[in-house]
């Protein structure tokens, strides 16, 4: 059963070889979807053995806990998602002369590389593998971002592979620290390892993590998109091709998340829960604060969603500051929520993309009326951002609020609401605007493919789903996070 | 070698690097900068091999030579082909005054050795005085990178930033583990063909330097 751990991102590693030597669009949709929900299946299984076994390892680098399901879950539910949105995204593409059908291999093979790095940095026990699959995830994602090799795409690619470089070049400073506090503590076999660290967390030597949890929260923090090294992030997101957008606002800066998540274990262990929660909590309401203005003045499209990510990535790192078991629950729960509702959302925005041939809101109208389908996700994708009920990101939301009154962070708290409100009333108005009216003669009615269609429902479903209830399954799965973050 | 001389070695080669790291960041033209980074990067090849004798293993020799053909050979050789290719005047102007960096690069120093020297059970764990120099090399690759509006430039800032973190890395009592070493190498390695492919893409469709685009804004 723990080979599973390597077997898991050797999949899209020989689809995406494969992928080279073929031509024909249709095959390389259906490797796409066929490799993407062969790691849905794996990754059920490898979730049913860790809720089993409580944790599994592999070749001693490779390592399975409740942590590390939550993110396998996320990971594995938008690339099936992203997978399948691409047949019809594609095929309009391709017809529209926006991607040339000889690069076709090439696209589908990054992404699957793409996805590899991002299953093996959250499957990493070694935190120096984990930063170098991390690194990896960067240099694959910035080719897809300059993939259309205009100045906009390529400018952002370069933006995106300098500032994340050099940002997690903090974070490999602060790993080296943290093993050389190990180190120094008389670890020996497997002193790089995440589970080795954490078990003698309380014999590290507190200033050194303290000093290395700095550096790592800098350095992730920057691919995280925490504020203020978030610059890069609304221009790499948007320029993206869309389902890459998806991928890297949903899941990818998630990847990060785990990174500083191991990271703020270790230094709960060394140097109890204040130290990185407060940080945490500081970033946190930094991005939240910093992300609103931008929200509320932008035009376009893309890069308001690029915006919101660093909002809710800000609203993840409240949630860790904060702490106890509720906050961590809390985070975890967004974690899932947000990458859900934010694909969705760039789906959403693909297809209007498309049909309005703009990047601009203010020249969107009626896109109930042109796209049924995709028009009511786009209202249901927005009331779930603004954090409005039945949608799953207001019980995330809701619980953030409920653990950081518990823990009398009035200040912040208010701050945090503030923020909700306006970018509510922003987004609202951003949404609503585009969703009604009369659209323009000239913009194509209808013609949804239904491959878009069916990937936005599976995500609706979810974000719907998560917000009435959660399941006892998932339930215990969260908790046991929590207990493995917390240090428990 | 005995530790002690090691220790001394270190802080000799230490020195050098921060050297190098002040003419990488005054530097007014486009190949003294790569240059300089490659001989920077030969100290720490050298300082690969002292740590190698001194402490008997022989992963850091490894790493040493890893370190001379990457970073010596394979990195400047990448980034003078991109130079050629792009036909670029080599000249490079700061975007900040030379004076001012300068002093900049002196408190940054300052303010690592200061750091470094509030962590004293680290002082028993890594040789020398690799920890501070390492932290300065590191910021000071940074200020290198911003304070120039010019790609390449960027990526010989990038390199010389990482050459502080490996510096240290070396510098701590078990060495890396050898496959993340490598690992961390390979990394070094396709970013900058990334890099370069990039670099090359704007400028034969649009003619300019990538890092002087500026149309993402809001």
């Amino acid at each position: 059963m723990s080979s599973l751990l390597w077997i898991l991102p050797l999949v899209p590693i020989v689809v995406g070889l494969a992928m080279l030597g073929v031509k024909d669009r249709r095959l390389l949709n259906l490797l796409d979807v066929a490799s993407t929900s062969t790691i849905g299946v794996l990754v059920w299984v490898v979730a049913r053995a860790v809720m089993q076994a409580g944790s599994l390892r592999a070749v001693k680098t490779f390592y399975a806990d409740a942590v590390t399901v939550v993110f396998l879950g996320l990971i594995a539910l938008l690339s099936v998602t992203t997978a399948i949105y691409t047949i019809g995204w594609m095929r309009r593409e391709v017809a529209s002369g926006g991607m040339a059908e000889r690069r076709l291999p090439k696209y589908f093979a990054l992404t699957q590389a793409f996805i590899a790095t991002m299953l093996i940095t959250v499957l990493a026990d070694n935190l120096g593998l984990l930063w170098i699959t991390m690194e990896a995830t960067t240099i694959t994602s910035a080719l897809l971002v300059g993939f259309r090799r205009d100045s906009d795409g390529l400018e952002a690619a370069w933006k995106y592979i300098i500032v994340t470089t050099i940002g997690i070049s903090f974070g490999l400073f602060g790993t080296v620290l943290v093993y050389a506090a190990a180190a120094h503590a008389g670890a020996s076999e497997g002193a790089m390892n995440f589970t080795t660290i954490a078990a003698m967390a309380s014999q590290l030597d507190p200033n050194i993590v303290r000093i290395g949890f700095i550096f790592i929260l800098i350095g992730y923090g920057t691919k995280a998109g925490l504020a203020p090294m978030h610059m890069w992030l609304p221009d790499a997101h948007s320029q993206a091709p869309t389902p890459v957008s998806a991928l890297l606002s949903g899941a990818l800066i998630k990847c990060a998340l785990f990174g500083i998540i191991r990271f703020h274990t270790i230094a709960i262990g060394a140097c109890g829960p204040g130290f990185s929660g407060h940080l945490l909590l500081l970033f946190g309401i930094i991005s939240v604060v910093a992300a609103t203005p931008f929200i509320l003045t932008q035009q376009n499209f893309k890069r308001l969603l690029g915006y919101h990510s660093v909002e809710h990535v800000g609203i993840i790192a409240l949630g860790l500051g904060i702490g106890g078991p509720l906050g961590t629950y809390a985070a975890l729960l967004h974690v899932i929520n947000h990458g859900v509702t934010k694909a969705l959302v760039f789906f959403v925005a693909g297809d209007a993309i498309d049909r309005y041939k703009t990047h601009t809101m203010d020249k969107i109208r009626g896109f109930i009326r042109a796209a049924p389908y995709a028009g009511t996700f786009l209202m249901l994708g927005a009331f779930s951002l603004a954090g409005t009920p039945p949608f799953s990101i207001f019980v995330s939301e809701l619980l953030v609020l409920k653990a950081g009154l518990a823990g009398r962070y009035y200040v912040v708290i208010a701050i945090f609401l503030l923020m909700v409100i306006a970018i509510f009333a922003g987004l609202i108005h951003h949404a609503g605007k585009m969703a009604f009216g009369e659209p323009d003669p000239a913009v194509p009615r209808g013609g949804e493919p239904a491959s878009g269609v069916l990937a936005m429902s599976m995500l609706v479903v979810v974000m719907i789903g998560l917000g009435l209830m959660i399941p006892p399954v998932l339930d215990t799965i969260f908790t046991r996070a929590v207990e493995v973050t917390l240090g428990h | 070698m005995s530790l002690d001389l090691a220790a001394h070695l270190i802080d000799i080669i230490g020195a050098f690097l921060l050297i190098t790291m002040i003419v990488i960041l005054e530097a007014g033209d486009l190949y003294r900068a790569i240059y300089t980074m490659a001989v920077q990067s030969v100290f720490i090849a050298l300082a690969g091999a002292v740590l190698g004798a001194a402490t008997h293993n022989t992963d850091l020799w490894v790493i040493a030579g890893l370190t001379l053909v990457v970073k010596v050979f394979v990195l400047p050789w990448l980034l003078l082909r991109v130079i050629h290719r792009m036909r670029i005047h080599h000249k490079i102007e700061p975007l900040i005054p030379v004076t001012a960096t300068l002093a900049i690069a002196a408190a940054i120093v300052m303010l690592a050795f200061y750091l470094s020297s509030s962590l004293v059970s680290l002082k028993q764990v890594i040789t020398g005085n690799a920890l501070p120099i390492g932290i300065a090399l590191m910021l000071i690759g940074i200020l290198v990178m911003m304070s120039r509006r010019t790609a390449l430039m960027q990526m010989v800032g990038l390199f010389a930033s990482e050459n502080g973190i490996f510096f240290t890395a070396m510098a701590i009592s078990q060495g890396m583990p050898l496959i993340i070493e490598i690992g961390v190498t390979l990394d070094v390695i396709l970013g900058a063909l990334v890099m370069g492919v990039i670099i090359l893409r704007v400028k034969s469709s649009i003619g300019s330097d990538i890092a002087d685009l500026d149309q993402l804004k809001g």
